[in-house]
């Protein structure tokens, strides 16, 4: 089981604070790795490898996140999000059969297990899709500006396949709800985010 | 002949004429709101270990809890299983809500007989934690529909 803080948890409970926000743990080695560089997330959606080209075509040395199934294929992936850890075996071990340069993809999630690099204790306030998670941890690690490929936000169709997944609730009093609240109170977080398509591209803005 | 009793409370402030604290009388209430909007992954199972928590807020030490608000929006809407989220602490994992389905919008509704949305579960009316208190809340029996939300206001009097 896995114990989460509601956004409503005071920051007095927590460990740390940091760009807006909090948890446990000692984190201080992830704030600003990402300081003055620019993050594209990739996420799950039917644009994805398209949206992944153009935007690599406009960032110089950006910092590669692949959020869940995506991370098996990406050519390059510095970071690896999700909010599904226990699948972070079988995906790495597809990566892993594949040839190509030797790399090390950091991997993340909310979720103790004792793989991964970095287990976000109790973030406070924690986005509830793996996409805005990863979102929110290239911002706590210093990012200057965050492109979201495939991670329009909404019902679309997944890259691998014509249905999105499910049974999730984006609508505007859930998701993207949740979203814009907490956006409203991180103007700054909010500015340094894009998006390529999608509900994510009409609320932060394209590229 | 019908006999008439006093509650230890009228006993205690109009007959025997204590000294008093604002839990006793003439406090005043205060809102501890939480919301929580349900994260990809979380789950809810048949067994404690299966069963994931979310800490909504914190009662601080020596508030008498007086009433809980509680509503949310269908949040085992479309999982086909209807399952339950119960409010309580470490001490008690229902001791503010007992387990309570949640399938329609707006829910708990009073048709659904788990109705408990403005009254506290029998635990934790008038229940005075001595030390700050993480409120916790605990999905049973199936998973939760991520982007749904549940939210409240926890209702306390602050003591001495």
């Amino acid at each position: 089981m896995t114990v989460r803080n509601a956004a409503s948890m005071p920051v007095s409970s927590t460990d740390w604070t940091h760009r807006g926000f909090s948890g446990h743990q000692d984190m201080t080695d992830w704030f600003d790795v990402m300081a003055n560089r620019t993050a594209i997330v990739c996420g799950n959606g039917a644009g994805v490898w398209d949206e992944y080209s153009r935007a690599c075509s406009t960032v110089l040395n950006p910092v590669v996140v692949a959020v869940n199934d995506i991370g098996m294929y990406l050519p390059k992936v510095d970071h690896w999000v999700s909010l599904h850890a226990d699948a972070f075996p079988s995906w790495r071990s597809v990566r892993d059969m594949q040839e190509r340069a030797p790399e090390q993809a950091r991997l993340h999630s909310g979720t103790p297990r004792g793989f991964l690099d970095a287990w976000w204790d109790r973030l406070t306030p924690q986005f509830p899709l793996s996409g805005y998670f990863a979102m929110q941890l290239c911002w706590i690690m210093g990012a200057e500006r965050i492109i979201l490929c495939g991670c329009p936000g909404d019902a679309s169709p997944l890259w691998y396949g014509p249905r999105t997944r499910g049974p999730f609730d984006y609508g505007s009093n859930n998701l993207q709800g949740m979203v814009v609240q907490e956006m409203e109170k991180r103007p700054e977080f909010k500015r340094a985010v894009c998006s390529m398509s999608g509900w994510t591209q009409s609320y932060f803005g394209g590229l | 002949m019908a006999t008439n009793r006093n509650s230890t409370q009228y006993a205690n402030i109009h007959v025997n004429k204590y000294v008093t604290d604002a839990r006793d009388l003439r406090g005043r209430a205060v809102p501890i709101p939480f919301i929580h909007t349900v994260v990809s992954g979380e789950t809810g199972g048949a067994s404690a270990g299966v069963q994931d928590t979310v800490n909504l807020c914190v009662i601080p030490a020596n508030c008498k809890v007086v009433a809980l608000d509680f509503v949310s929006n269908d949040v085992w809407a479309s999982a086909g299983v209807n399952g339950t989220l119960e409010i309580g602490d470490s001490g008690d994992t229902d001791r503010y809500m007992v387990a309570t389905e949640l399938y329609s919008a707006n829910s708990p509704i009073a048709t659904q007989g788990d109705l408990r949305a403005g009254q506290l579960a029998f635990a934790g009316q008038n229940y005075e934690p001595t030390s700050d208190t993480i409120v916790i809340g605990t999905y049973k029996v199936a998973n939760p529909v991520v982007g749904k939300i549940f939210k409240g206001v926890l209702w306390v009097i602050p003591g001495v």
